[in-house]
């Protein structure tokens, strides 16, 4: 046994025992020395006291006598020396007289050094030289302890004598001596009794209380109800068994507390639709109720510990980064616990899988030990699949539709795709009706899909009545192009029925394809094939064949963020081109013709991006932006100006109310000519000629555009109430070399002469033509003969 | 008439005969003390027709309040309680100054020890100091006086007074007191006793005989005549007149002037006895 284990085992009492003897040894050998040398020093002290009173009587006595020798003769030197010697000797028998019972030995030592005693000595000589040595040593004043002996050596200064007196010690040592042996047994028993009352008190205060709080702990310890602790033995053991009532009670109140709280957490746990288990590390250890509703086989936790360490048994095996599953994943918990994405598993149950979002925590800080949540998302993942379905699926024919195919093509990095579009689908719907139309292309879709069963091309539904047919196959390019055609032609003749099935519907459809070529542009090429084919009137073309359309768009793109630009930047602009009156020889009115100023100042014509600004929605714009400069220009001119517009410009809403404000406004309409274009093409004379009577309210001319090309109406004209004829260019440019022309010309001015209505020739770029012109009687020339369209009217 | 003339005699009579009363030193009232003053008194009783009765005082304080209060006509002062009286009071008339046996008028004082003490002012201490009263003029202000030459202050030491030159020199000698302030004359009296003189004062006025401002110049003039008439120093029949007078009466007199005891007055000034102070 060590020192450790054996001092462990000692009891408070056992562990006092050595030290308190020690103490006590010590305690009465200072104590019994203690005591002996209080008693020695007070003792001494009385002595030395009853030493200096008696040295005092004696010295009382010596100044006595000075006093009455001084008073006496003190002022006389001579009766003082003689009266000096009579009163010493006077002194000293007076003293030596005084002196006879004395217990002291005392002496007068003189200036010359010799001894009077005053007392009897023993041995004369000896006491002698003895008093030498003693008084020698002793000091002023002072009783001395020397040699066993008191010694005062008191000087008397008259005299110049010392009182030596002297007492022996002896005595009081053997009275010591004798007392020295009570005083240990007295302070032996002293300090027995402290001894055994200190245990005492040890035992009642201490070592008694802490058995029965020892009992008291135990008992708590097994979770047993206890009495209160009742100790009073002293203050701080009642303050003690107080305190350990206090912890005891506040112990079992926080049990209760933790026992409810567990429960608690039970029903908060067993209320969750997630499974919550928490593991050891090795084995569940806990597990909710949606646990057991799942796992409806096992009754408890320990009947499915009886089969399974883990519920990692029944995860299913997902190929899939986010699912989790012990064969790929042998530290799935820590993958779990990393927490840097949500995973999930996939569980079996009645055959039927079950998608969970697993998630873990460790608990506290204890190792190993975890929690594991499991959330039923299955009918979301269905919902998300059905979703994602709806997503990549045509809803009306069921085929996978452009986001699939545009998904599928990034897997891959050359394909073929073929874009079918059902011919005048448009027409046939509005005709048929949105029903037939459906039905149409749902069994377009069919009937595709049929027609491709056997080969390598999936099919996709685009937008409206598109479909597409994309293959990763490298075939020849011949071979694609014997597909698609075959395919069309037996598509187109496929009968389809409408709604009633009792209408027979022949479609047709136009094909592009792009072939063998980068997936990611593949699209754009089938369109452009696709495009180039309608535009061409193909049935089918590829890629390749329609290069120059792909330029011709991205001319068009150019032109089109060219115009926004100048629009941006003020640079679409009037330039306005004379009318020369043949009859006055002046130039009395001007065309304003849209201009567009290019980057380096230069004046560009209409024709570069006229049908773009169309295409591209900012022919409005220009319309506006011409009528606003043009009424700005001549507002204060007095000549007239002519606008051009065009049907869609008269029938739009926007211009239509600029006008009238324009002219409203400015108040200048009788010098406004609109020059109404395209008139072949009016389909709305109704809406024209309200224009037209509009306008003229405020005293604004019509003029008829490019009269005579094309299939002008004459009637038309006669009902349009117009003011001007301009003749179209292309005749007047050929009126001295073809016969034609010069008649429609003729006819055209005679008619208009007798309607009343003017005529302006334009292109007249020659005096030749120019005087043609005039000899028909035509009213107004127009042309580079008079001036090119310019940026001011003069 | 003749009532008138009995008058004429009688009244100045009277008044001429007028007790005043006398106080002697504040010392031990001894016999021998009252015997040498009453021989004095005698003596001027006869020449000046002046009744004297003596009144006794236990210390120079109580005898100056007697003078400034009237219970007292002429006193025997020293010069320090006649200066004290001088600040105190006004009107008092100074008599007659005596000699001492050798025809001084002026005393100094001494300040000593025992010739054991060597070197005492660098070696040892000072202490105790043995002083006659508070009101002697060579207790504290001369001792102060001495001491203050040397760097001491008195008032900052332990001092005693011992109630007679005699008794002082006594504390010395017994070694009750260490040091000790007394009359020059009284120290030399006791020097063969052992003693060393440690510093010696100037110049003091000597004691004089005071008349409170109650009496009248005509009877001051008178004593002072009487007084002033006697030279027993050098005059065998005024020295058998004197001879039975206190040793400090009995040499002769001269004529007490307030200017010589003004100068003490002034040192007053310089030096504060605590105990008159408080």
């Amino acid at each position: 046994m060590t020192w450790k284990h054996f001092n462990e085992r000692r009891t408070i009492q056992t562990k006092l025992i050595i030290p308190i003897l020690v103490v006590s040894i010590i305690g009465v050998a200072v104590g019994t020395d203690i005591i002996e040398k209080a008693l020695n020093k007070q003792i001494f002290s009385s002595q030395k006291e009853e030493i200096k009173n008696f040295s005092n009587k004696l010295y009382y006595i010596l100044k006595s006598d000075y006093k009455t020798l001084f008073y006496e003769f003190g002022k006389n030197r001579e009766l003082f020396k003689n009266a000096q010697a009579a009163a010493q000797k006077e002194t000293i028998n007076t003293l030596s007289e005084m002196l006879k019972e004395t217990p002291y030995n005392v002496y007068i030592l003189l200036p010359t050094h010799d001894v009077i005693p005053l007392t009897a000595f023993e041995n004369a000589r000896e006491q002698k030289d003895g008093r030498l040595q003693l008084h020698a040593r002793a000091v002023d004043d002072k009783v001395m302890l020397i040699d066993n002996y008191f010694v005062l050596k008191k000087r008397f200064i008259p005299w110049e004598w010392e009182l030596i007196i002297v007492k022996d010690t002896a005595g009081f040592h053997s009275i010591i001596e004798e007392n020295k042996n009570l005083i240990f047994a007295t302070i032996a028993l002293l300090v027995a009794a402290i001894i055994g009352i200190l245990f005492l008190i040890v035992h009642t205060n201490i070592h008694r209380p802490f058995r029965r709080v020892f009992e008291h702990l135990q008992t708590i310890k097994r979770n047993k109800t206890v009495r209160p602790l009742q100790l009073r033995s002293s203050k701080e053991i009642k303050l003690l068994s107080a305190h350990i009532n206090g912890m005891s009670k506040a112990i079992f109140n926080r049990e209760k507390q933790l026992r409810a709280q567990k429960q608690k957490n039970e029903d908060i746990l067993n209320s969750q639709s997630s499974i919550v288990i928490v593991s050891s590390g090795t084995s569940i250890i806990y597990a909710n109720g949606a646990f057991f509703e799942f796992f409806e086989q096992y009754e408890n936790l320990e009947a499915f510990q009886k089969k399974h360490d883990c519920i990692c048994d029944f995860f299913e095996s997902v190929e899939q980064e986010d699912f989790i599953y012990p064969q790929r994943d042998t530290n799935w918990v820590e993958k779990i616990l990393k927490g840097d994405r949500i995973y999930k598993v996939l569980m079996l149950k009645h055959s039927q899988g079950y998608i969970f979002n697993i998630s873990a925590n460790t608990i506290g800080d204890k190792k190993g030990e975890y929690v594991l949540n499991l959330t039923d998302i299955t009918a979301l993942e269905r919902y998300k699949e059905r979703l994602n379905k709806q997503l990549h699926t045509d809803e009306l024919t069921g085929l996978p539709n452009r986001l699939s195919l545009t998904e599928k093509m990034l897997e891959n990095h050359l394909a073929s795709l073929i874009i079918i579009n059902i011919n005048d689908f448009k027409e046939v719907n509005d005709f048929y009706g949105t029903a037939t139309g459906d039905k149409l292309l749902r069994e377009y879709g069919k009937q595709l899909l049929s027609q491709t069963k056997q080969s390598s091309y999936d099919v996709f539904k685009l937008s409206g009545d598109e479909y597409a047919l994309y293959t990763t196959e490298h075939f020849p390019r011949e071979a694609v192009i014997t597909f698609a055609t075959n395919l069309i032609a037996t598509m187109k003749g496929i009968d389809f029925y409408d709604t009633s099935q009792t209408r027979k519907i022949n479609l047709t459809a136009t094909a592009g394809a792009a072939i063998n070529l980068e997936s990611s542009t593949i699209v754009v090429k089938a369109d452009i094939a696709l495009k180039t084919a309608k535009k061409k009137k193909l049935s089918f073309t590829t890629y390749r064949d329609s290069q120059e359309t792909e330029s011709e768009f991205a001319s068009n793109i150019q032109w089109a963020n060219r115009l926004k630009q100048a629009f941006k930047e003020d640079r679409i602009v009037p330039y306005f081109q004379p009318i020369f009156n043949n009859a006055t020889e002046t130039v009395d009115k001007y065309e304003c013709l849209v201009r567009l100023i290019d980057e380096q100042g230069n004046a560009v014509a209409p024709f570069f991006f006229l049908d773009v600004a169309k295409k591209s929605h900012q022919y409005l714009q220009l319309t506006e932006t011409m009528i606003d400069k043009a009424f700005a220009h001549f507002e204060n001119r007095s000549c007239e100006f002519s606008i051009n517009l065009s049907e869609s410009d008269l029938a739009d809403f926007s211009i239509n109310t600029m006008i009238m404000e324009k002219l409203q406004s400015y108040d200048i309409g009788p010098k406004v000519v609109f020059e109404i274009v395209e008139t072949e093409n009016i389909e709305d004379y109704k809406m024209v000629s309200e224009f037209i009577c509009n306008v003229k309210s405020h005293g604004a001319k019509i003029a008829i555009d490019d009269f005579g090309a094309g299939f002008s109406n004459f009637q038309h004209v006669s009902q349009l109430n117009v003011d001007y004829l301009k003749i179209d260019g292309s005749l007047i440019q050929n009126i001295l070399i073809d016969k034609n022309s010069e008649t429609i010309v003729e006819a055209i001015a005679t008619f208009a002469k007798r309607l009343g209505i003017k005529t302006i020739a334009e292109f007249v770029d020659s005096e030749e033509v120019q005087q043609r012109v005039k000899e028909m009687g035509i009213d107004y020339t127009q042309g580079y003969l008079i001036s090119k369209p310019k940026p001011s009217a003069h | 008439m003749k009532r008138s003339l009995f008058l004429l005699l009688v009244i100045p009579l009277v008044l001429f005969s007028q007790t005043l009363r006398f106080a002697p030193l504040p010392m031990l009232k001894s016999e021998l003390t009252i015997r040498q003053y009453e021989n004095a008194l005698h003596y001027l009783h006869e020449k000046t027709g002046i009744e004297f009765e003596m009144v006794y005082f236990a210390n120079y304080d109580k005898l100056l309040e007697g003078i400034e209060n009237g219970q007292v006509d002429i006193a025997h002062l020293g010069p320090l309680p006649y200066a004290k009286l001088l600040m105190r009071t006004e009107g008092t008339k100074p008599i007659v100054q005596f000699l001492n046996a050798r025809g001084e008028s002026r005393y100094t004082c001494s300040y000593f020890t025992l010739k054991r003490y060597q070197d005492i002012f660098k070696k040892q201490s000072l202490e105790p100091v043995a002083l006659t009263q508070p009101l002697s003029t060579c207790g504290f202000l001369s001792v102060a006086s001495i001491l203050q030459k040397h760097g001491r202050k008195l008032e900052k030491m332990h001092y005693r007074y011992s109630g007679t030159h005699s008794q002082a020199v006594l504390d010395v000698v017994l070694g009750d007191a260490k040091t000790g302030g007394v009359k020059t004359s009284v120290y030399y009296g006791y020097e063969h006793l052992g003693l060393q003189e440690l510093g010696r004062t100037h110049e003091f006025p000597g004691f004089l005989w005071v008349a409170s401002a109650n009496v009248s110049d005509r009877k001051v003039d008178s004593i002072r005549r009487a007084l002033l008439s006697l030279d027993p120093l050098h005059n065998e029949q005024d020295a058998r007149v004197v001879q039975e007078w206190g040793s400090n009466i009995k040499h002769g007199a001269i004529k007490a002037e307030k200017k010589n005891y003004e100068i003490i007055a002034k040192m007053l000034e310089d030096i504060t006895i605590p105990e008159l102070a408080r």
